[in-house]
């Protein structure tokens, strides 16, 4: 812990004392409030077992249950409204604060937002404080966002499951890949808009069909390959029913007149829908550097002058690397 | 399995292996092996297509009424295994060393500098899928309301694409 605040910085008078207490401290909340969350899944479990007689069932739950001796990031960032209230309003202290915690902890806005709120490192006083301690500007200390820890939510391999099943069962309209945007970023917050996109790109870059490609990288991302086989097969099965269904419906049947507009109508709403997934990734191009000129050139080159995939993605992707290489990146987190 | 769906499984293992970039590519490819086998006539292959439309889960389901026609329910599932397993278990394999390295810095850039390309590529699908498929002026409607009813309103996705289908049902005939 003694490294986290040097001794110049504490003959320099920062009241580094404290900022250990409190970094302590909220370690210490942070773990409790964790416990007391397991203790109170773990009385729900151990009633629902009673219920139904499963005395192994509390035995396995009991040990399931692990608590650490430090916390990790996502325990601070779950528990930081229990915390909150220990930092003081001072902002030497929380620049200090914010310091520690970062060397222990690699955070960024992005992956710890009510951990940032908490400590108020938005806010300008917090800010100037720093520059002034330290003689470099707050942003600084942020993890840059490919090296920290990725804060993907623990989600049961049942719930994953269950998740594709809805998928494969709701996504009508020949525009899957677009459900999986609307279900896992924007209802369930499991991941990221660019994990999405990344998954669309690997789904049209793999052999097979790319919605397939694109739910399993996502799955995968949450659990790993058994849990992405699974759900794959969860992703694709109610698909094949119904269409073994509705062949059995529509083949050699003569069409109705109103079926032909049922395909056009769902095929335009599809379309709607496809619009729609797009709008809302333009604004994840501005995270990039010259992303939106990136996006604009990749426009140009495959939908209006229709080069091949594979050249777009080497000619833009190379372009669009020159501008985004490692180091370039480090100098933009630096700033 | 009959002898038919074991050769619906290879067909279409063969086909799946050989498309990439999202696997209505080889479509035509797909009409000349199952037409000239004499499982479906190029009316049904249309026909086959149109259910996959109406299908939840991957475009790629249309394969499902090609095999159903060539060999019963067992040719059904056998071309949806076919097409799906083999790349699925290709693609896990890539998926997997992917997310090995993707957070090393240079794999990491790349990831980051190809997603305003994705964004890209999402945007001329858009434009290209809108020429194929906004045939006349109502379609073009469809598509704009549904677009504006997605953007605008909470009504859940499914309902909105049922419910352009029930227009084009009553004014698209």
């Amino acid at each position: 812990m003694s490294e986290l605040i040097s001794r110049e910085e504490a003959l320099a008078g920062l009241p580094a004392q404290q900022v250990r207490a409190l970094l302590f401290a909220i370690e210490q909340l942070s773990l409790q409030e964790e416990a007391r969350r397991q203790d109170e899944m773990s009385a729900t479990a151990a009633a629902w077992a009673a219920a139904e007689g499963e005395r192994d069932f509390i035995e396995a739950f009991r040990r399931a249950r692990i608590i650490r001796d430090t916390p990790t990031l996502r325990n601070l960032e779950d528990h930081a409204e229990r915390w909150a209230s220990l930092v003081p309003d001072n902002p030497r202290v929380r620049a200090g604060l914010a310091r520690a915690l970062a060397s222990k902890y690699p955070f960024n806005p992005g992956l710890a937002p009510r951990l940032c709120q908490a400590l108020g490192l938005d806010q300008p006083a917090t800010l100037e404080s720093f520059r002034a301690q330290f003689g470099a500007e707050l942003s600084t200390i942020y993890a840059p966002a490919a090296v920290a820890a990725p804060v993907v939510p623990h989600v049961s391999i049942a719930r994953l499951v269950l998740a594709f099943v809805k998928l494969g069962s709701i996504s009508i309209g020949g525009r899957s890949a677009m459900y999986l945007q609307d279900e896992l970023v924007d209802r369930l917050h499991w991941l990221q808009r660019e994990d999405w996109l990344e998954g669309l790109l690997l789904g049209r870059l793999l052999p097979g069909p790319a919605g397939v490609g694109t739910a399993m990288f996502m799955a995968h991302m949450l659990r790993g390959s058994a849990a992405a086989a699974l759900s794959v097969g969860a992703y694709i099965l109610p698909g094949i029913l119904g269409a073994i269904v509705l062949s059995m419906l529509f083949f050699d049947v003569q069409r109705p007149p109103w079926a032909n507009g049922a395909i056009h109508g769902v095929s335009a709403g599809g379309f709607g829908l496809f619009v729609f997934s797009a709008m809302k990734t333009a604004p994840t191009s501005r995270k990039t550097r010259y992303g939106v000129a990136a996006a604009f050139a990749t426009f140009i080159a495959y939908g209006l002058l229709r080069v091949d995939l594979v050249l777009v993605l080497i000619g833009a992707g190379a372009l669009s690397l020159a501008a985004n290489t490692p180091r370039r990146r480090r100098k933009e987190a630096d700033r | 399995m009959s002898a038919a769906a074991v050769e619906v499984f290879l067909l279409f293992a063969k086909l799946g292996l050989m498309s990439v970039g999202g696997g209505t590519a080889l479509l035509g490819e797909m009409e000349r092996e199952s037409v000239a086998r004499g499982w479906l006539t190029h009316a049904q292959f249309l026909q086959a297509y149109a259910i996959g439309n109406l299908t939840p889960g991957p475009g790629t389901l249309f394969v499902v009424p090609i095999g159903y026609k060539a060999a019963g329910v067992p040719g059904a599932v056998a071309a949806a295994v076919g097409f799906i397993l083999p790349t699925a278990a290709i693609g896990l394999a890539v998926i997997s060393l992917w997310s090995r390295l993707r957070r090393s810095p240079w794999p990491a850039a790349i990831r980051d500098a190809l997603i305003p390309v994705a964004i890209g590529l999402t945007f001329a699908s858009a434009y290209v899928i809108g020429r194929a498929t906004l045939i006349d002026v109502p379609t073009a409607l469809i598509a704009l309301i549904s677009a504006a009813a997605l953007w605008r309103t909470r009504i859940p996705t499914p309902v909105v694409i049922l419910a352009s289908g029930v227009v084009g049902a009553v004014f698209l005939r």
